[in-house]
Formats: C-alpha cells, structure tokens, sequence
C-alpha cells in the first residue's frame, strides 16, 4: 500500500515537472537572413531577436546592414535607429505567425496545422520520415492547395505548399535541429519560392539560442507607447 | 484466376511505393546548388563573423568589395524581387514567418472578427511574398465565405 502511494506521488511529480517543462514563454537568437534570387539580386541581414510569447513583441536588433531595431508590436512595426523612431508602419499582426511563436508553444511539429480547418488527408511513412497531406476544407479546395508536412524523428523536416492545379508554390525545410533547455530549435530554415517563374532562395539560420532566459527582461518588452 | 488476384497485388504494391518514393522525393532539394547561390553572401557572412559590428555604410567607405555583394542599400528587403517592404513589413522577418497558415489558426481558435481581419491580411502579404497575388485574393475571397461573408 504504501509503495503504491509512494509511486502515484512519484508519478504525480513527474507529471508536474513534465507539464512545467512544456511551457516555454522566451527565445533569444542570433540570425542571419541570406536571399538570393536565381541569378539575381541578393541580400544579408544580421542580428539578434527576441521574443516573449506572453508580451508579442517580436525586437530585431539589426547589425548589418546597419545598426537598427525593428519592433513588431501588434500592429504596428517600428524602426528605430538610435533609439529613435526614424518608421512607423500599420501591419498585420506576426507574432502567432512566427517559428518563434509555434516552437514555443509547441505547434511546430505540425507546422500549427492541427489546429486549422486543414484535415489529414494521407500520412505514409517512408524510411524515418513520415509525410502528411493536409486538406483544406471542401469550400475552398478550387482556392487552396494541399499542404504536405514531413516529419522526421518527429521534428518537422519539411512544408511543400502547392496550389489548387498541384503546382509547387513554396517548400521549406527546417533542418540543425538544436535542444535547448528542453525545447527543439530549428538552427537553420531552407526556403524555396518559386514566383512568376523565378526560384528564391531563402537561408535563416540561428545561433546561440537562448530559452526562457530570466534576465534582461527589458529585451523582450519595449515600451512602445513611449514611442513618439 | 489465382495469378490474376497476384498480379493486381503486385501491382498495388508497386504504385504505393511509387507514390511513396515520389512523396519523397518532394522533399528533398539540391542543397549544393543553393550553397553555390549562396556563396558570396556566405563569403560576407564569413567576414562579418570576423569583424562582429561592421555595417554596410562602413564597409563601402572603405571600399571593401565585399559591400557591392548586396544589392540592397538598407538590405532590409528578404525578397528582392518584391518591394522592399511590403505593407511596412521588412522582408528579413518574413525568414521567421510560416506564411497563411496562421490565417486559419486565428479563425478557428480565437474566432475573433478584429483578429480575424488582421489574419486575412496577413494571409494577403505572405501570399503576395510567397504564393502570388491571383491566389492571395482568392484566398480572401474563400476566407470572406468561409466567415459568412463578412467581418
């Protein structure tokens, strides 16, 4: 009897524990951006982003190509250069969008799909990698395509979006998977875009990821109504 | 009849593991060619690592070549091929983004007509950056209908 009880509170424990390491609130990263159009123009930014879950900030602190800080407060996107707001547009509302956001709140496996109108359609299993077909809802499978998410040592490996005719749009594959205080990060995104014809390549990596941090917590909410 | 029943098997079995090898496939892309791609940029990032804190403005003053790799002056933009900000939304953010998919999210959890507005546009910006705008105002037009025309 009292084994028995000892090991429900020992159960009970873990449970507790295991539920707390799941609720993650912050990240901390270095990125860079690389894009390149097919014989094209290119780009690099650099820099360092943070993000709290709770407050919806996403701050970019730019190094390159020059030293700035973007905020995406709600709806509105500020550009301060020296502490000064040099841009201040009116955009849609990002932070729920964001790899940030999903890793930290767990969606990322399925890319948030799960908790869309989009339906499992198919799921195969090849080798390690285990591809679903996502479905959008009938009314409106003659405007949106199928949505195929793969898998792989269930961490996402890849999102090929296509349009209604089964044309290819747009792949992305999130590879250097990184654990960090209990949470899987992706170290490095790989995005194909295929526009009027044109293939864009677009490469963010991120280093030095920092979870949950405790500190500076200045960085992760700026006073944006102080703004003027 | 028995060879016939074996025949369809086999048959069945090769076409799912076409179907599955071609799923595959899909996903998988020539990471050498987007290194090539990438190869001045990655030579900037190199040099960037080394010199932490140089900015663009500094390196064209100094006439490194390397600062007329980048093509954009602000370098701002992620997709060049597109405006540098497309509705006030630098295009290096768009790296961290996921695209529509959110649109749908906002919909069915937060059920939020405001949210859900918001969302529509930022369907509309990811679409125009990543899927095109033909589709992008279509897919307004589906979501328009799936919210009972209207928000």
């Amino acid at each position: 009897m009292q084994r028995t009880l000892i090991l429900f509170l020992c159960l009970l424990l873990f449970t507790g524990i295991s539920s707390e390491a799941q609720s993650f609130s912050r990240v901390r990263a270095d990125f860079i951006v690389k894009v390149k159009e097919t014989g094209g123009a290119q780009s690099l930014t650099m820099g360092q982003v943070c993000y709290d879950r709770h407050f919806k900030q996403i701050i970019y602190h730019l190094n390159f190509p020059e030293k700035e800080t973007w905020i995406s407060a709600d709806t509105v996107m500020y550009r301060l250069v020296q502490d000064k707001v040099v841009n201040r547009s009116t955009v849609p509302s990002i932070a729920e969008f964001t790899v940030f956001h999903l890793a930290l709140s767990s969606q990322l496996q399925s890319f948030g799909l799960d908790k869309t109108l989009y339906k499992p359609e198919d799921i195969t299993r090849e080798g390690d990698q285990v591809i679903t077909t996502w479905i959008p809802p009938a009314q409106a499978r003659k405007k949106l395509g199928k949505i195929m998410v793969s898998t792989r040592n269930r961490q996402l490996a890849g999102v090929i979006f296509f349009d209604p005719d089964e044309k290819i749009l747009r792949k992305q594959f999130f590879e250097e998977f990184q654990l960090v205080s209990g949470i899987s990060f992706p170290g490095k995104i790989v995005e194909i875009n295929y526009i009027n014809g044109i293939e864009v390549y677009q490469v963010t990596t991120f280093k030095n990821i920092i979870i949950d941090e405790r500190e500076n917590d200045s960085d992760y909410s700026y006073p944006v109504g102080t703004l003027r | 009849m028995k060879k016939n029943f074996l025949s369809i098997c086999i048959l069945l079995i090769l076409g799912t593991s076409a179907l599955v090898a071609s799923q595959t496939n899909l996903f998988q892309y020539d990471a050498d060619a987007i290194e090539n791609e990438m190869a001045q940029l990655n030579q900037l990032e190199g040099y960037l690592t080394d010199h932490p804190g140089a900015t663009l403005g500094e390196l064209t003053a100094e006439s490194n070549p390397l600062a007329s790799l980048v093509s954009n002056a602000n370098g701002v933009s992620g997709l060049t091929i597109l405006n540098d900000q497309t509705l006030g939304i630098p295009g290096f953010v768009w790296g961290c983004c996921l695209s529509w998919v959110g649109i749908l999210v906002v919909y069915l959890v937060g059920k939020d007509p405001v949210q859900t507005k918001q969302a529509i546009w930022g369907c509309i910006v990811g679409s125009v950056l990543g899927i095109g705008t033909s589709v992008a105002l279509q897919l307004t037009g589906v979501l328009t209908q799936l919210l009972g025309g209207g928000y």
